[in-house]
């Protein structure tokens, strides 16, 4: 008999549910796509209807609804820190009492009402949900798990074992002691925003030296061999307070934190590679002590850190493991799927499908497609030019146009289910241009300059471009552009951030970060036909089996999910094309937005 | 101290920090209302797209799961644009067929197809297909065109005509309000309509312009209080033998009645909540029976009575809360009266085919 479970993650950040029915994953998205808040930490009501909508089931039809977190254990964290810091923390406690009272240890009552749902309701601890979505979906039938965030309940970083429909946490390290957490106070304190800004501090860390590194080890944190810490809270707000980092933190790196929008300076890229080197470091000895416990030879990874595909790439280029699989949607967005799948094989008995051609997250497109129709019926409804493509047009018109020089918005097939843009809501560009990524960052996505565009690649020609033996077809893997592809650089730039951007680096120069890596997604036929069709033209026109893929969307905007979200985006940037299912439009035949002037305002910018 | 004391003091508790900090809103503990009440009602599906001749119809092939009035329904469209769970064949099955045409009512607005009068017919009437051309927001004007245009070149033994009450003010419109995707904002979009011009009806507005419009700039598809609730008075004076709208419906009848050819039509008004729940004289009544004409196979079909045999609560529960679409139980009650009106006919000698 079917059994159908609902996973749900929501009230801290990232809200997302996903439907796993008798094994199989229908369903997944996160909230943010539909209501066009960034990281919307709300009850997932939109999420929830499209999965139910995905998977043509309503509500009462679910076997069990289940939330990727012990609220109780959580709240037991909240009391016990605010009882041993009280009390300083009295500020944060009624902040986050009335939420607490009204929602998060009234979740099930809460659940039943937006659901209309009077069965089962189940709870997965944080870090076995996101155990859950390492493992489960992965495409391996025994592997080691590692996974590592903030903090979930107590646990801020655990290890464990998969093997056939089975997941077990073995260890754990707890709160306070988190690399989570001390990579989003240098996030801060770099000044971008916590939960959100990761990345953007793991894109600066090529431009630094590790000059600090020695400063953070001697002060902040305590290595183990085993690839646990311990952190000084002395230099740490979070338990106490509402900031990341306390006063002194700032005094060891000779100065108040970098302003959101300041200039970027040498500083602030130094401290962004110490802190990267010291984050790959820990996650490497973790990645050591999994193995030397449990003896397997494959990985798999998530909890907010896995996002970090530097770190990723050095467990895979210098760790134990000689297979490494991430969870795409590797955040707390993830823990609704883990939660799912976890209760499915562990509660419902369900076994695990065979797995798919690369593994059973089905290329993590998880989300809405939207039908030529549909498109056609919001053009018609603003009346606006465009060109149904035939069929075998398509692949080519898309290239032809990025051949040229055009920056194209992409929307085809089912939306991603992670942070990563992977050819269904992508903005698509020229990687030998030289020019390519400033125009994109300044003129597109309007973000910082020095941030890199990743390279999307047909699969079976990765390896003539990136030193990579593996497939990543969800960018979450960091690799070097081939030796033979490279344009050596003799003079130093110094600390100009603009000018270290600008200089080409390889025959791919958009897509090669300053340290000549990049960040690969491998395209694969069998889970991205039309976006592997586009590759292969343009391919065929221009020899050059990449593309630049940024997410479809500008900065502090979540990716687009319609049709309209991927109209409006098209239409407030310079982008110069639009492929929304086999629907063409080009920028100079579209009339001008009206009353549109202060979009930017809609977007809080990350 | 007893769970429910604490939980009573805790829930006091609660409201005094609330309310002393200024987000009581984050109280509201039902997340679906919560969401609806600062968001509004936001699809991330379109239902309808523009057309040429009718003014719109829905995206084909569709499936969405849409809240409205306080649930959730799924809405499915077939191939040809209509919502159905079944392709449309021109050649009829070894079935009886029959079509129906309306707006929102017929269509089902806030139902799931199966709860729907049209769905429902299929198993109170024995070896009988519906086809449910029923458009959401359009007059009969449309329904007429739509008939025209997509449900004539079906083999059928019968239409059901099936305007709401309210669908004679709809002749007098040129655009209809349309939820903008996303936003969840009002716009508006052109309809086909037709003027009497010397006696002669006159199709005005095809091919219907493109693009939606706001309300302050509608210009020439002029007023926009469509949606305002009518006065008893203006609904006596609409449906009053010799009112214009009267003479374009008429005419519209007419044209209809040539259009289906020999085929059998049952007229059944659909009540709205004005007459289906409450105590108003149905004046619409009049104008649909002086349509039924024996000799032409065209009947008239009266499902008001079965609303005003209910209790008012029941009548109530006929109709979706606040909104004034029929509820799953209202659609149960009509489909048991239009099977009542139809049956007797179905298979008689001279109106509708032997199977």
């Amino acid at each position: 008999m079917s059994k159908a479970t609902l996973g749900i993650s929501c009230f801290y950040h990232d809200a997302a549910a996903a439907l796993v029915v008798d094994g199989n994953i229908v369903a997944a998205a996160q909230e943010e796509r539909f209501t066009r808040v960034k990281a919307d930490p709300s009850f997932p009501v939109n999420a929830i209807s499209y999965c139910l909508e995905e998977g043509g089931i309503e509500a009462a039809d679910l076997d069990s609804v289940v939330f990727y977190d012990k609220p109780m254990l959580t709240f037991d964290r909240l009391v016990g820190t605010y009882m041993e810091t009280a009390p300083r923390g009295l500020s944060s406690w009624l902040e986050a009492a009335p939420e607490w009272s009204a929602r998060k240890l009234r979740l099930e009552s809460v659940i039943r009402r937006a659901l209309g749902y009077d069965g089962k309701v189940l709870y997965v601890p944080h870090h076995l949900a996101h155990a859950a979505s390492a493992y489960l979906p992965s495409p391996f039938d025994e592997a080691a798990i590692l996974t590592v965030d903030g903090v979930g309940e107590w646990a801020t970083a655990t290890l464990g074992v998969g093997e056939a429909d089975e997941v077990q946490v073995t260890d754990e390290m707890h709160f306070p002691d988190s690399i989570g957490l001390l990579y989003s106070a240098f996030t801060y304190f770099c000044g971008f925003k916590v939960n959100s800004g990761e990345y953007k501090l793991m894109g600066l860390a090529p431009y630094g030296r590790p000059v600090y590194a020695g400063v953070i080890r001697r002060n902040m944190i305590r290595e183990r061999d085993d690839g646990s810490v311990e952190l000084n809270l002395d230099f740490f707000g979070y338990l106490d307070g509402l900031e990341m980092i306390t006063g002194r933190f700032a005094d060891l790196f000779g100065g108040p934190r970098r302003m959101p929008e300041a200039r970027i300076t040498r500083r602030e890229m130094d401290i962004a590679r110490s802190i990267q080197v010291i984050t790959e470091d820990v996650v490497l000895r973790m990645a050591r002590e999994l193995h030397r416990k449990t003896g397997l030879s494959k990985l798999c990874l998530a909890g907010g850190v896995a996002l970090n595909c530097v770190a990723n790439g050095r467990i895979l280029r210098e760790g134990p493991f000689e297979r490494l699989w991430i969870q795409p949607a590797a955040g707390d967005a993830g823990g609704a799927l883990g939660a799912a799948l976890a209760v499915q094989f562990g509660w419902h008995g369900c076994r695990r499908p065979a797995s798919e051609a690369l593994d059973r997250q089905r290329g993590s497109y998880l989300g809405p497609a939207f039908s030529t129709d549909e498109v056609v019926a919001y053009l018609d409804g603003l009346g606006v030019e465009y060109t149904v493509l035939p069929e075998d047009e398509r692949a080519v018109t898309v290239a032809r146009a990025i051949a040229a020089g055009g920056v194209v918005g992409f929307l085809s097939g089912r939306m991603e289910f992670g942070p990563r843009a992977l050819g269904a809501r992508s903005i698509l560009g020229d990687p030998r241009r030289a020019d390519t990524q400033s125009v994109m960052n300044l003129k597109i996505k309007y973000r910082e300059s020095f941030r890199p565009f990743a390279p999307s690649v047909l699969a079976e020609r990765c390896r003539d471009y990136f030193d990579l033996d593996a497939e990543s077809p969800y960018m979450l893997l960091v690799a070097p552009v081939r030796e033979d592809r490279r344009v050596v650089q003799d003079d130093d730039p110094g600390d100009d951030l603009i000018m270290k951007v600008n200089r080409k680096r390889s025959d791919i120069p958009s897509v090669t970060h300053v340290d000549y890596s990049a960040r690969v997604q491998t395209v694969h036929k069998e889970t991205n036909p039309v976006y592997h069709a586009v590759l292969t033209e343009f391919e065929k026109m221009t020899g050059c089996a990449v593309v630049v893929n940024t997410s479809f969307n500008v900065r502090g905007e979540p990716i687009v999910c319609t049709p309209a979200d991927a109209y409006l985006c098209f239409m407030r940037t310079e982008m110069d094309y639009l492929y929304m299912e086999g629907v063409w439009l080009a920028k100079t035949d579209q009339p001008v937005l009206e009353g549109d002037t202060d979009w930017r305002a809609q977007f809080q910018l990350d | 101290m007893s769970p429910r004391i604490l939980d009573r003091a805790i829930s006091a508790w609660r409201w005094r920090v609330a309310e002393a900090r200024g987000f009581r809103e984050r109280l509201i503990s039902d997340p679906v209302r919560e969401y609806r009440a600062w968001n509004g009602d936001v699809r991330w599906r379109r239902l309808c797209f523009a057309h040429d001749d009718l003014g719109w119809r829905f995206v084909p092939n569709q499936r969405a799961r849409v809240f409205h009035a306080g649930r959730y329904h799924v809405v499915r469209t077939n191939g040809h644009g209509f919502r159905s769970d079944n392709e449309f064949h021109e050649q009829r099955a070894r079935r009886r067929r029959l079509i129906v045409l309306g707006d929102s009512y017929a269509a089902g607005d806030g139902v799931n197809n199966a709860e729907r009068f049209s769905d429902l017919l299929e198993d109170l009437l024995e070896d009988t297909e519906v086809l449910n051309f029923a458009m959401p927001g359009t007059g009969m004007d449309q329904q007429v065109l739509i008939f025209e245009r997509a449900a004539r070149k079906m083999d059928a033994d019968a239409c059901l005509f099936c305007p709401a009450d309210m669908d004679i003010f709809r002749l007098a419109v040129r655009a209809w309000p349309a939820l903008e995707w996303g936003s969840g904002d009002i716009r508006y979009r052109a309809k086909p309509y037709f003027t009497m011009d010397g006696g002669e009806l006159r199709l005005n507005q095809v091919p219907v312009p493109r693009g939606m419009r706001v309300r302050s700039a509608m210009n020439d598809w002029g007023e926009v209080d469509f949606l305002r609730a009518k006065a008893f008075a203006e609904w006596q004076a609409a449906y009053a033998p010799g009112s214009g709208l009267r003479a374009i419906m008429d005419a519209l009848a007419v044209r209809f009645l040539a259009a289906a050819g020999g085929m059998p039509v049952f007229f059944i008004p659909l009540p709205s909540p004005a007459f289906g729940s409450g105590d108003w004289q149905p004046v619409y009544m009049d104008a649909f029976r002086s349509l039924a004409d024996a000799d032409r196979k065209s009947v008239f079909v009266d499902v008001l009575p079965v609303f005003r045999s209910l209790e008012t609560g029941a009548r109530r529960n006929c109709y979706l809360a606040d909104d004034p679409h029929y509820s799953a139980e209202g659609h149960a009650f009509v489909a048991k009266a239009i099977a009542d009106g139809v049956g007797p006919y179905l298979g008689k000698p001279g109106w509708t085919r032997s199977l």
